[in-house]
């Protein structure tokens, strides 16, 4: 029996170890794997946690009220909440330096998508003409990933962005602002289409609109944002789970890895890994090697490899991510009425906007507010407080929120590297970041087209409140190590395979060569079955 | 925390909790305000202007209610207003028997924007006296630092 040695253990890693012991390798998985708390109160929703709880606030705010979000001049509307702190703890000894890039990394078991906001957005054939395989290869990908997880969605007007695949499962019940959202696009969808080439439709979201196996399908708590304490809401520890029960499966917390040592024919030959509590560093032989660390994490042990083999230090360079605004807005219509939070609280609907260029195109997700802290916008309003109680409270209803994501390229000159000091343990990872030049006038035009497609549909964006995030904020990071027809230096091959070492294969996001405007997650899995099943 | 420290809190508390709700605050409440203060920094300020906002705010909810007015806009990092916050956030993440009850104005839509309105109007009010007593102190001793990044 072949054996892998998989780093990390977020939504590439699990769903690469799954597909490889599906096929009958011995797979070790090491992880730094800080896990998630046990849910509290489980069956209770979000009203009746705050009144059966002995101490709600703690739970809302943290141990050390770090969940209060104070006027801050960088205007984040919110954090990770104190329930999901785990997901960005650091181990002692990881150190960065970034300039022009606010990045995010994790630790966690399962990685910063225990996180995430669960959209599942295929790429289209035309956003992967980079990618040196065809897209019929992905789509089976993504069908099967689909089955694994549960993915809701619908065949509407936003299919013409996302494809459809099998497995699908049906949307859930929207809650009521949504379902207004969804009905005055219907009136106005053929101005909307034509004058703005702008569409709406259901998002695509992981999670369960009926039962899958032990997994019970959506109950409307309204705890999302807190952490889904049903596992309704799909997150990647869930598929470590699964892989728990191969008995050639072997999981090993409490490791960081820091670099793989190779011998002159260039074949990874172990993996060293410290114990992130510290001690003795260990090594990980096995016949083939995959780094799943995520995008950042993986391109750092590439680095640091080859700087203690060979003393180079190498920059790495066409580094990419998501530029996403935040415009929050006010439906005029909800106004005043009331809030229901047993809901689903994640984003039900997306906006999508057509360009000339199909990699152009600018994609929405759309958040009606419903149990989200309320203190990050009273705060934000230009009056007194009180004032502001009074008509955060009335229009608590009427409050959205639309996630605007662009598209990235690769670009030489936003690249990753190792800082050039001498003893240090371990080297501080370099990260430097530019935006390409007409940036400006792509988040005008996408900021000025929300704006007009929102009024259409009766809702208004207030003035001062649109926030452009930092680079790095939307952590789909890509680009560092990409797939190539040609075998360039510090590329992989359509498998994923590294052209440098045979036996090393990039199973998430470093290795994509373009990256759309769309949550990168659905497709690191879907790419991470791809691979299993060409390479393995 | 000393007794005195303890004791200009939980009157720090009471005031503010009857300017942003119209009631006293409970124990919960109380000990929530005053362990917030203990376990983070941010909400002291050495600026000899945030300390007289805040002295002034503590008087009473309609002082507190005034100097909000004024450092809502034109002192957004000071420490009445992280204060402030900090209370809302408490309130808002207990249950409706101690903190803020979600239930809306049930006057109707056109009634309900006329009371906007009328808020809108007593706010400017508010803010043109605030602006009179609070600009020239300002001028004399100086602003609150911009806050730091508070990162995750």
């Amino acid at each position: 029996m072949d054996s892998v040695v998989i780093v990390g253990s977020g939504p590439s890693a699990v769903h690469f170890a799954l597909s490889v012991l599906q096929k009958g390798y011995r797979v070790t998985m090491l992880d730094v794997g800080y896990s998630k708390p046990p849910a509290v109160n489980p069956g209770d929703n979000f009203v009746a946690l705050k009144e059966n709880l002995a101490d709600p606030v703690r739970y809302f705010l943290g141990e050390r009220f770090e969940g209060v979000v104070l006027p801050n001049p960088e205007k984040e509307f919110y954090g990770i909440p104190p329930s999901k702190d785990y997901v960005l703890r650091h181990p002692g000894g990881f150190t960065f330096d970034a300039r022009g890039f606010a990045p995010f990394f994790s630790f966690a078991q399962g990685g910063i998508a225990e996180a995430w906001t669960g959209g599942c957005y295929p790429f289209n054939a035309a956003e992967i003409t980079d990618f040196p395989f065809d897209y019929a290869e992905l789509e089976r990908a993504y069908a099967e990933v689909a089955a694994r997880i549960g993915v809701i969605g619908a065949p509407d007007d936003l299919a013409r962005f996302f494809p459809l695949h099998e497995n699908l499962l049906e949307p859930l019940e929207l809650d009521v602002h949504s379902a207004l959202l969804m009905s005055e696009y219907e009136k106005r969808k053929a101005w909307l289409n034509r004058r703005l080439r702008c569409y709406f439709g259901r998002t695509r979201i992981a999670t369960l609109s009926r039962d899958l196996g032990a997994r019970k399908k959506c109950s409307y708590l309204g705890r999302c944002l807190w952490g889904c304490p049903t596992d309704s809401f799909y997150t990647p520890s869930i598929t470590l789970r699964e892989c728990l029960a191969f008995p050639h499966f072997t999981y090993q917390p409490g490791l960081r890895v820091t670099h793989f040592e190779f011998d002159g024919a260039q074949r990874v030959i172990s993996i060293v890994a410290e114990p992130a509590a510290g001690g003795a560093p260990q090594a990980f032989s096995a016949d083939r090697f995959a780094l799943a660390a995520g995008a950042l994490n993986s391109t750092k042990i590439y680095l640091e490899s080859i700087f203690r083999s060979t003393g180079e230090r190498v920059a790495l360079g066409g580094l990419m991510d998501n530029r996403q605004i935040l415009m929050p807005f006010v439906n005029l219509r909800m106004i005043g009425k009331p809030c229901n939070p047993e809901s689903y609280q994640y984003h039900q609907l997306g906006m999508g906007i057509e360009s000339d260029d199909p990699r152009g195109y600018v994609h929405g997700q759309i958040t009606t507010l419903k149990t989200a802290m309320l203190h990050p916008i009273a705060a934000n309003l230009p009056c007194d407080l009180r004032t502001a109680a009074f008509l955060v409270h009335n229009m608590h209803a009427a409050l959205g929120i639309v996630n605007v994501n662009l598209h990235d390229t690769r670009r030489q000159g936003n690249f990753v590297s190792l800082a050039e000091e001498t003893g240090a343990k371990d080297s501080r990872l370099i990260i430097n970041y530019a935006p390409e030049n007409g940036e400006v006038h792509r988040l005008r035009a996408a900021i000025s087209t929300v704006r007009r497609a929102l009024l259409h549909l009766g809702c208004i964006v207030p003035p001062g409140m649109l926030h452009v995030r930092p680079m790095g904020a939307s952590v789909h990071y890509a680009g560092t190590l990409p797939m190539s027809r040609a075998k360039g230096r510090h590329t992989t091959s359509e498998t994923c395979q590294s052209h440098e070492f045979p036996n090393l294969f990039i199973v998430d996001g470093a290795t994509f060569p373009f990256l759309p405007a769309k949550n990168i997650t659905f497709s690191l899995m879907a790419n991470a079955v791809r691979v299993a099943s060409r390479a393995f | 925390m000393m007794p005195a420290d303890a004791a200009r809190l939980r009157r720090e508390c009471e005031v503010f909790c009857r300017y942003l709700i119209g009631r006293a605050p409970g124990a919960y409440i109380l000990e929530k305000y005053c362990e917030a203060h203990e376990r983070s920094a941010e909400y002291s300020s050495p600026a000899a202007f945030d300390r007289v906002l805040l002295s002034f705010a503590s008087r009473g909810p309609s002082f507190a209610r005034l100097a909000d007015s004024y450092a809502c806009l034109f002192a957004r990092y000071s420490s009445l207003r992280r204060k402030l916050i900090l209370l809302f956030s408490i309130l808002e993440s207990a249950s409706a028997q101690h903190g803020f009850s979600d239930a809306v104005d049930g006057s109707g839509q056109p009634v309900l924007f006329v009371k906007i309105v009328f808020r809108g109007v007593l706010f400017a009010l508010r803010l043109a006296l605030a602006c009179v007593l609070f600009l020239p102190l300002r001028l004399v001793l100086g602003g609150s630092p911009p806050a730091a990044r508070r990162g995750h």
